[in-house]
């Protein structure tokens, strides 16, 4: 990646009388994107007075705040201290086994057809690397990805579904994501996992961050029974969790 | 130290067991949630002397009607006009003492949208994150259905007193009032300058049947987008005024997913989303705008009124013998600490 000398600059619009929306100005996507996701995570770890949320996403960060005991000027403040002094975390790898299309990813022949090229290849390309977790989005957690390249961007469905399964990996622009939960939704449906995402019981609620790494890999519907129901993480080898535990 | 309390629902229409909700959860894209109209459920609690975040019953457009076993305390605000004692009408924003064997019943809401039922002491609901809110998303909530039976841990024994009537105090919460159209004030989203006009004020809406607890659908002349460039996901604020390609606006309510590609034309106060969690189908919009100054002088105003009635709550159960019903996190109670917000 090539870094530019000159340092992400914040620029902050009103929304709301509980909220501050930022805008990353930077030179490149990867740029906007890491000064996002370092401001979010500094919020979390030292949260400002009367701070009480926080999103992260592609290059915009969205803070709430009690507006009774604070104000934008007073959340903001520290911001573009936080950005000098942001550190970039390990990234972790996670694999995540997919039935790819008949009734799992029933989008896929045509996705395929409309990018020009045969299921097989769609699926090869899919998993040809790894995608990177954007940040986690709605619905619950979702995790917002970039990966390989795909020859044109993938149009959403002209009717939205109201009931996509768990687990379903779709596309929509160049983008993908995984449903964490059953829910409606827009995108295209290419294949499903039988792992869960989604841990109630779990503080952290998803095992993946933003940065972290998904790679997908084609199985058999025969092998889906084997799978169901275990987390992400328990197909990786110790070497991966170990490092995940090490914040930095 | 208490009583079971139980609640045969008899009746339910579209109603379950709220609180405000899972707040602190959007880095993992967790959409809040929690009541609609979070003041409305707010007063109720604080007028039985509960913490101001207790579980308590939401109806959505529709009344209900129980059962309570055992005596009991209780408080209806929102959109109800009367809550039906034994057939026998009495006022809503108060607190009402129940004898035992008593059938309560709200109305079908003829104005505002939905009404908020609390009961002195621990309303027992499965929590998830904290909080009792139902998500259908993440698949938790309680539902309520006909033949259901709720459980309330009370320190409330009941009140004989014959000579006082119901209701038991004169606390004086307030009613809400139904002006039409609904007023919602709005400060300008980062978007507003993409649109001619930049602003709603002069425009008209009205609130589509295809709204909810998510979002509020609303039709009408709508602004016309001057630019076509894409907006990249992005965290929305409770409150949002999207403006979606298929025409109308869309106001995000507190279960609102967390990120969204809308431009977003301006965003509505603190105190008008609660307004807007009483909006009903076919109800007229019009948008007022105001600064952010105005709108949190507001927002202190409704939390100084709170905090009073909070503390007549107080003085009013301790002479009469019942201070010890009240929650130790009630505003009234010394190191209750500051009052939570109610924001998004």
């Amino acid at each position: 990646m090539t870094r530019s000398t000159t340092r992400p600059r914040l620029r902050f619009h009103e929304y709301g009388d509980s909220g501050v929306l930022v805008d990353v100005v930077a030179p490149s996507y990867a740029e906007r994107w890491e000064a996002a996701q370092a401001l979010a995570d500094s919020l979390v770890a030292d949260p400002p007075h009367g701070f009480l949320d926080v999103v992260g996403s592609f290059e915009h960060v969205f803070v709430s705040f009690d507006p009774l005991v604070t104000d934008r000027a007073g959340v903001t403040e520290s911001f573009d201290r936080r950005l000098q002094t942001g550190s970039r975390r390990r990234r972790r790898r996670f694999r995540v086994p997919v039935v790819y299309g008949g009734a799992s990813g029933p989008d896929l022949d045509e996705v395929a057809d409309e990018l020009g090229m045969t299921t097989p290849r769609l699926v090869r390309l899919h998993c040809s690397r790894p995608w990177v977790v954007r940040f986690c989005g709605s619905p619950a957690g979702a995790p917002l990805m970039d990966g390989p390249d795909l020859p044109a961007p993938v149009a959403r469905c002209r009717h939205p579904r109201t009931r996509v399964p768990s687990g379903s990996v779709a596309l929509s622009g160049k983008q993908c994501v995984i449903y964490p939960v059953n829910s409606p939704g827009g995108w295209r449906l290419i294949g499903r996992t039988p792992l869960n995402l989604l841990e109630l019981e779990n503080e952290t609620l998803v095992r993946y961050r933003p940065g972290d790494l998904i790679q997908f890999m084609p199985i058999q519907e025969s092998e889906w029974e084997a799978l169901a129901g275990r987390v992400l993480g328990q197909l990786d080898r110790p070497a991966d969790v170990s490092s995940a535990s090490r914040r930095v | 130290m208490g009583t079971d309390l139980d609640v045969a629902i008899e009746q339910a229409g579209h109603a379950w067991v709220q609180d405000l909700g899972r707040p602190g959860h959007c880095r993992t894209g967790i959409s809040a949630n929690g009541a609609s109209d979070a003041h409305a459920a707010t007063v109720a609690n604080a007028l039985v002397g509960n913490a101001l975040s207790a579980p308590l019953i939401e109806t959505t457009g529709s009344g209900i009607t129980f059962t309570v076993e055992s005596p009991c305390l209780l408080a209806v605000t929102g959109a109800a006009d009367h809550v039906w004692v034994d057939g026998t009408p009495q006022p809503v924003g108060e607190a009402l003492s129940i004898e035992a064997a008593s059938r309560v019943h709200l109305d079908a809401p003829a104005r505002g949208w939905r009404s908020y039922v609390a009961f002195n002491g621990r309303l027992a609901a499965a929590e998830v994150l904290g909080s009792v809110s139902p998500d259908p998303l993440l698949g938790v909530g309680r539902f309520l259905h006909p033949g259901d039976r709720l459980h309330v841990r009370t320190a409330f024994a009941g009140f004989d007193q014959p000579h006082l009537r119901l209701p038991l105090f004169r606390l004086g919460s307030g009613r809400p009032r139904w002006r039409l159209p609904l007023r919602v004030d709005v400060t300008p989203g980062p978007d507003a300058r993409e649109f001619v006009p930049d602003d709603l004020d002069s425009l008209a809406f009205q609130v589509s049947p295809r709204s909810d607890y998510v979002g509020l659908r609303l039709s009408g002349e709508t602004p016309r987008r001057t630019v076509s460039t894409e907006i990249l996901s992005r965290g929305v604020p409770v409150g949002a005024v999207e403006v979606p390609p298929t025409g109308g606006l869309l106001v995000l309510l507190r279960g609102r997913l967390v990120t969204a590609g809308y431009p977003v034309m301006a965003v509505a106060t603190a105190t008008s989303i609660d307004r807007l969690g009483q909006a009903r189908p076919g109800d007229g919009i019009v948008f007022r705008a105001c600064t952010v100054d105005e709108a949190v002088a507001e927002l202190r105003q409704r939390r100084d009124d709170l905090a009073a009635l909070c503390a007549r709550v107080g003085s009013a159960f301790g002479a009469v013998g019942l201070g010890d019903i009240i929650d130790p996190k009630h505003p009234s109670r010394p190191g209750a600490g500051q009052m939570s917000p109610t924001a998004g």
